[in-house]
């Protein structure tokens, strides 16, 4: 049989408790002189009568020296057992006493503990509980039917038939078994033998009946206490593992238990943190929010994501986030606690780059002012006394002011000449300055090449008749609606035409082309039957000053700014120029400019866009722009009427400035993503800065600079998925 | 005809210049080069048209020209601004302080008199009212 029933019942078995549910439930092996459960001391405790030593003679006695203390102080099941039939045997005078467990899915009994230890009877005992031979014994019987069994005479007693041999061996006479039930499931028995045939009688039957739901009792709340036992260990498992910081403190503030999270951010160790109530550990600054917090906690409400400040060991302040919910009845509080010294140095770090960022901006802009200011007053200074020299020279020349012989009317005529060539330099180099400090700006609009082209020819037709150059055009229809700035596209035109015409000999021809180029761009082409460039010479042409024949440039005068600027103007639209050249047969010079998206009436609805910019000119520029590729447009000057407006409306892309009047435009944007239908709205953050590293989060889907480069804005906006006539279905 | 026009310039040469090109067309020509003369010969003066250059030291010509407009005897006065700066948004600053029209310097010798001619037959919305080109406009070669 089960060697485990023989010698060493008290060793390991005990660990295992019936739980109400009938599972096995496995009791941690702990030494008994562990900590003592004391709440078993409310039990009611059966003794024995000391003096009588006759176990018929039991009776109730509260100041006995043994009254409970097993049902009191045992923490294991198979100690508890033990104490109990120790005590039936010593002090109660019985034969033998054993208890066991059953097994309720196999209705096996199995003994734990007996009195003497190490029984022979019980050596290879074989009980159930089934309607079965070793079923109908007293014990097999108690468990069963839940009451006690007295056999008065198992010699004779049919149910004892299994163990009648044994029985007799030991010298046993009269046996009786009580149930020991758990939370109202069947759990064992203790089995009671004595010498005398007829021994139990209803006295002390009674008293062990009690003994028996003593233990039980004791049992359960053995298994409760472990139950608890282990909840609390489980808690302080987490406690420990805790990376926040967690804390339960007294209303008073004042913390006694603290998890090791605490000494590792703040250095102080529990004793230390302990000592005085938490809010004199924080900063002065913060102190009056913690302490208003702490009082509200004291009538019962929660203190939610507080930020404050803490001293730690070191004398530096962390930033802690807390939360803290009060249990009044327990008179105390629990706190959880975050270290944020990380978060909020970043934060910090962000907002003072911000800051540097808005006061580099804010320079900027001055010295971008200064600088306009200062074109502003040259081209005064300049032009004012050319005003003298050219007004008086032109008098002279038309004899306004009397006859004038032909030698000095010739020179005059060459002072007036001088002076316009000075004149159209310092024009020229006014210009080109506004490139540099960032003035050129374009106005798109949707225009036709054609009309463009006519007019400048117009302009220029005197000239051309005046050399008997024949002026032709070769037109693409297809690409005549572009969305360009047209005042710049003349300025290309006329520099262009006029270059052609100043280098080609009368009667020569100049043709201007219109052109697809791929998918997205037309091409102007200028060619003209001049002079030529040779090949060594064409990558100098777009280069400021640099007239290519000092010899030639006598005989066609010009700035030698003219294609500089045109370069300028053209790559500044996204676009490109060149020339293509022989010499003596003439050159062709293009230029190539975005076409723009193209106009798809019938694709679906408007694009809408929400511009955030508080420079009203460049807002204006902005809207000026998109409304020209057919978006629909909505301006904020501030934040705060941005989010405003999203609140209200939906869009489809937002343009963000960086800097606004009323704040970082990154703090408007947080706000606007938290509105649901902005979550994924994509944002093009526009930025006189390259503040790439700064805007540049998830919340931002692409980033441009200033100049605004309208042609980069439309890519952009297709970039993310906003064209300007948005496709059928699609946000 | 004999229209009385002031022309307030501190560039003597420039005063001269406008002097002799409106003579030639008989007005009848007075000079002031500062804005503050200008102001005490207009109350007397009492002229049809005033040329005003923008630049001018201590008051400028656009201060010039609001407090020409708020007397009441000067209401029916024309004034031209005459100036060389020639920046976008100079003519608009000109326009808001009150002048009637505005002419960029150099001044071309052969339209002038009759651009001011036009001012005077009530022509304020003339298109041509520039005597040179500004830089947006100007060709860069």
């Amino acid at each position: 049989m089960n060697t485990k029933t023989s010698t060493s019942v008290a060793s390991d078995l005990d660990a295992r408790v019936q739980l109400p549910n009938q599972t096995i439930h496995q009791l941690e092996p702990e030494a008994t002189g562990a900590a003592k459960i004391q709440a078993f001391c409310q039990a009611d405790a059966v003794v024995f009568d000391r003096q009588s030593h006759r176990p018929n003679r039991v009776e109730r006695g509260r100041h006995s020296n043994y009254s409970g203390r097993p049902v009191r102080e045992c923490v294991l099941q198979s100690e508890l057992f033990f104490e109990i039939c120790r005590i039936l045997g010593e002090e109660g005078q019985f034969q033998m006493a054993w208890a066991g467990n059953v097994d309720i899915d196999t209705g096996v009994v199995t003994p734990v503990a007996s009195y003497p230890r190490s029984e022979e009877y019980l050596v290879g005992l074989h009980i159930t509980i089934h309607d079965a031979p070793a079923g109908v014994g007293p014990v097999g019987t108690a468990i069963r039917d839940n009451r006690h069994v007295l056999v008065n005479d198992l010699l004779t007693d049919a149910r004892m038939h299994p163990w009648q041999e044994r029985a007799q061996r030991r010298g046993y006479r009269s046996v009786g078994a009580f149930p020991i039930m758990v939370h109202c499931h069947r759990h064992g028995a203790i089995a009671i033998y004595a010498r005398e045939k007829d021994f139990f009688d209803p006295e002390n039957v009674a008293l062990l009946e009690e003994l028996a739901a003593n233990v039980s009792f004791a049992l359960e709340r053995m298994y409760t206490e472990r139950m608890h036992r282990r909840a609390v260990q489980e808690l302080d498992q987490f406690f420990a593992l805790s990376l926040d910081l967690l804390c339960i403190c007294s209303l008073e503030g004042r913390a006694f238990r603290l998890n090791s999270a605490w000494e590792k951010t703040l250095g102080f160790n529990a004793a230390e943190l302990a000592s005085h109530p938490w809010v004199e550990f924080v900063h002065p600054e913060d102190r009056p929010r913690a302490e208003a917090a702490w009082q509200k906690l004291k009538l019962g409400q929660q203190i939610e994501q507080l930020e404050f400040r803490v001293l730690s060991k070191s004398g530096s302040y962390r930033w802690l986030i807390g939360s803290a919910t009060p249990s009044l009845a327990l008179g105390v509080a629990f706190a959880a606690v975050r270290d944020i010294t990380e978060r909020k140095s970043l934060e910090e770090q962000l907002k003072n780059q911000n800051l540097a960022l808005e006061e580099q901006n804010r320079r900027l802009n001055e010295a971008s002012r200064l600088k306009t200011e200062f074109l502003a007053n040259m081209s005064h200074e300049l032009r004012s006394p050319l005003n003298g020299i050219l007004g008086f020279t032109e008098l002279l020349y038309d004899g306004k002011l009397g006859p004038i012989p032909e030698r000095p009317r010739e020179y005059v005529g060459r002072v007036h000449s001088s002076a316009m060539h000075l004149l159209e330099l310092i024009n020229g180099v006014l210009d080109l300055s506004k490139v540099e400090v960032g003035h050129l700006e374009f106005f798109p609009e949707r225009v036709s090449v054609t009309d463009i082209i006519e007019e400048v020819m117009g302009i220029l037709g005197s000239i051309a008749a005046g050399k008997k150059i024949q002026m032709q055009t070769e037109i693409d229809e297809t690409v005549d609606n572009v969305l360009t700035d047209p005042g710049r596209l003349k300025q290309i035109l006329h520099n262009y035409l006029s270059n052609a015409l100043k280098f080609t000999n009368p009667e020569g021809r100049v043709v201007v082309r219109l052109k697809r180029e791929g998918s997205s761009e037309f091409r102007l082409e200028i060619s003209d039957t001049g002079i030529g460039i040779a090949q060594k010479d064409l990558a100098r042409l777009f280069v400021e000053f640099q007239q290519l024949d000092a010899t030639k440039a006598k005989l066609y005068p010009g700035t030698g700014l003219g294609l500089a600027l045109t370069k300028r103007i053209v790559e500044g639209q996204g676009g490109r120029v060149g020339v293509e050249s022989e010499v003596g047969k003439g050159s062709t010079f293009f230029a190539v400019l975005p076409r723009g998206p193209e106009v798809r009436k019938s694709d679906g609805p408007i694009a809408r866009v929400l511009v955030v910019e508080d420079g009203r000119a460049t807002s204006l520029l902005l809207s000026r722009v998109l409304e020209g590729a057919d978006y629909q447009v909505e301006t904020a000057g501030t934040g705060r009427e941005a989010v405003e407006k999203c609140r209200r409306a939906d869009f489809d892309a937002i343009t963000l400035d960086l800097v606004l009047s009323d704040g970082s435009g990154l703090k408007a944007l947080r706000e606007i993503r938290s509105l649901p239908h902005f979550r994924s709205t994509p944002v093009i953050v526009i930025s006189a800065l390259d503040q790439r590293d700064v805007a540049v989060t998830d919340m931002v889907q692409a980033f441009l600079t200033k100049p605004i480069n309208p042609n980069q804005l439309f890519e952009t906006l297709e970039q993310v998925g906003v064209p300007a006539r948005l496709t059928v279905g699609a946000k | 005809m004999n229209e009385t026009i002031l022309v307030v310039d501190d560039n003597i040469d420039n005063l001269d210049l406008t002097q002799i090109l409106l003579e030639e067309q008989q007005f009848d020509v007075h000079t002031a080069e500062s804005a503050e003369t200008a102001l005490k010969m207009s109350e007397t003066l009492r002229p049809r048209l005033i040329l005003v250059d923008i630049q001018l030291p201590r008051m400028d010509g656009l201060e010039l020209t609001r407090r020409l407009r708020q007397n009441p005897s000067l209401k029916d006065v024309i004034i031209v601004a005459l100036s060389a700066y020639a920046m976008k948004g100079d003519e608009d600053h000109a326009r808001e302080a009150g002048c009637d029209g505005y002419i960029t310097k150099p001044i071309n010798t052969r339209t002038f008199a009759s651009i001011i001619r036009g001012y005077l037959e009530d022509l304020r919305a003339t298109p041509e009212v520039s005597g040179s080109q500004t830089l947006d406009d100007i060709p860069a070669r």
